[in-house]
């Protein structure tokens, strides 16, 4: 039947550019007179001898889902037991913040995990989506006629094969209601505003910004503003709804106070761009920007990480999850921090290439290598942060509740993968070469999947954790048992005499 | 990370309100980002109603003491 059609890599080019033209389908609803944005969740543990665990996922596509998804499985498997019972470490996740195809996995693993489901019913994400080639229905939707003509009339845009994709296979039209629960981890879900290039993050208080009803969004409309690529994917459009917003919005006294005094800018210039860009939103008092409508790209092009959101979270506090106020209060005494990062790294012909790069190398390598060049970055300041943390609850004086809390920082990096045998260096070289795709071949899960449980289960600060926890460790087929490489981010505090913080 | 600790009566532990967001107990030392704020505490009966200023140059074990008494 597709042979009739012009093969999808010719057709989908055209298809989209006529489909540009599309006018604005903007997805999210108003808050009405009086109404709010709650958020219901809490990042306090049951008791504070309990990991709080933060994590985010990176963008790449179903190489992204498949590896957060085999983060998760390891934790999920891995039992300790406390002073309240025995648990799998899947219960101590608080936070999520994921980007593209990591917010496939965030939001699935949001919306099943509780009571009963401690690993978030993994499974069903692998059955449901990872094993299905999900590009092959992208390309026969697109080449039904009546999306053609939804398409070129603008009554369907791009975007929504993929809203419409998501939802069938995942999310069942659950609304982040679901996400925004008592017991629920924090699933933040970023995207990218295209037009200040701004990390918007799908949270209760950034819809306040906007006016708008956080839980009444679809999850598929929200994961896909998150996976929005650029030119394949039209943007997710919102509109900005404060003009003579009747909501009740959260108080807005930091924003004002950021933005009034001189010192903001120069001591915390990130927080102050967050104000001025909540200022924006809210229509507040000299605006930077006069904002009417918000486009939504993948997250990944502001932050391929998702750090920034989880730095909020941590540090903020205007933020709804308040960790940094559940430190103060000795609540957490073990911080646990995973990174998983699923950039690829596909052997690239150039190198070997005499002739001068084409264009299309070329617009490879600009919305790629800035990309990475950023992630880097953010990578290295929240280690940064983290050590800092580790620094002060070493240091901290009797009077510091969070002094003696342990910090974790884990990252899970394909550049890990240790080059010392050739098993490790075909791990390696194969999950480095899963391309960017909605679709994986067996092989490809597979691979990924393996890497996911080596990486986390290989990760100094993931090992110190279990060993905290008094979790019973296997080494590794093939592993130097004398290897010891020590957790960065944990120091080892001397027992001192004094009162213990309480929490 | 800048640290500050808010005292007020021992015997009387508040919520610390920075920048019009709560942040921790009174009487702890207490983690923030270095930044200009607004504290206060809550409920009332204290004095002065607000304290404000940069929060900056600090370390761990070493806070800023910002103090209320009762009004």
């Amino acid at each position: 039947m597709r042979a009739r059609f012009l093969p999808p890599f010719i057709l989908l080019p055209f298809l989209f550019m006529v489909g540009g033209c599309a006018s604005t389908h903007v997805e999210n609803t108003p808050l009405q007179t009086g109404e709010a944005n709650p958020d219901r969740r809490s990042i306090t543990p049951a008791n504070p001898d309990r990991p709080v665990i933060l994590m985010t996922f990176s963008g790449g596509g179903s190489r992204a889902a498949a590896l957060a998804e085999s983060v998760l499985r390891e934790m999920s498997q891995t039992r300790y037991a406390s002073i309240d019972g025995p648990h799998v470490l899947t219960e101590d996740v608080k936070l999520i913040s994921s980007v593209s195809g990591g917010s496939v996995t965030a939001a699935w693993f949001g919306l099943h995990r509780g009571p009963g489901h401690w690993d978030g019913d993994l499974d069903g994400l692998r059955n449901d989506f990872l094993t299905k080639d999900n590009m092959a229905a992208l390309e026969l939707d697109a080449v039904n006629p009546i999306t053609w003509f939804g398409l070129v009339t603008g009554s369907i845009t791009r975007i929504e094969a993929l809203e419409a994709l998501f939802n069938e296979r995942l999310y069942h039209d659950a609304t982040l209601a679901v996400l925004n629960q008592t017991g629920k981890p924090y699933i933040v879900l970023n995207a990218t505003d295209m037009s200040g290039g701004a990390t918007f993050a799908m949270v209760p208080r950034r819809f306040d910004d906007v006016c708008s009803q956080h839980d009444a969004l679809p999850i598929a409309t929200a994961v896909s503003a998150s996976a929005a690529f650029p030119i394949l994917l039209t943007p997710v459009g919102f509109h900005n709804y404060s003009e003579g917003c009747q909501g009740q919005l959260r108080n807005g006294d930091w924003i004002k106070i950021d933005l009034s005094n001189p010192y903001t800018p120069y001591l915390n210039l990130a927080e102050y761009k967050d104000a001025r860009y909540s200022n924006d939103l809210r229509r507040g008092p000299n605006p930077f920007r006069e904002i009417d409508y918000l486009y939504f790209l993948d997250g990944g092009l502001a932050d391929n990480l998702g750090t920034q959101s989880l730095r909020s979270a941590l540090i903020a506090s205007y933020d709804d999850a308040q960790v940094l106020r559940a430190i103060n209060e000795g609540k957490v005494r073990r911080l646990v921090v995973i990174v998983v990062n699923a950039r690829s790294d596909p052997p690239n012909k150039l190198y070997q290439q005499p002739q001068q790069p084409g264009l299309v190398s070329q617009i490879q390598s600009v919305t790629s290598v800035p990309i990475d060049a950023n992630t880097a970055n953010s990578q290295v300041a929240l280690s940064a942060l983290l050590t800092e943390f580790a620094q002060a609850a070493a240091g901290a004086s009797s009077q510091a509740k969070f002094g003696g809390m342990q910090v974790y920082g884990v990252t899970v990096d394909y550049d890990q993968i240790p080059a010392d045998t050739p098993a490790h260096r075909a791990l390696r070289d194969a999950a480095k070469n899963v391309p960017t795709s909605w679709s994986l071949t067996g092989p490809q899960l597979q691979t990924t999947e393996e890497a996911g449980r080596f990486l986390l289960h290989r990760h100094p600060c993931y090992r110190a954790l279990l060993t905290d926890l008094r979790v019973a460790q296997q080494p590794m087929a093939g592993e130097d048992p004398a290897l010891n490489i020590p957790c960065t981010t944990k120091i080892d505090i001397p027992k001192r005499a004094g009162p213990v913080p309480s929490g | 990370m800048e640290y500050i600790r808010v005292t007020f009566d021992r015997t009387d532990i508040r919520e610390v309100i920075a920048s019009g967001n709560p942040i921790g107990p009174t009487e702890a030392e207490l983690a923030v980002q270095p930044n200009y704020y607004v504290i206060s505490m809550t409920g009332s009966g204290y004095a002065p109603p607000y304290w404000y200023g940069v929060v900056s140059g600090t370390a761990p074990g070493s806070p800023m003491i910002i103090r209320f008494s009762k009004a």
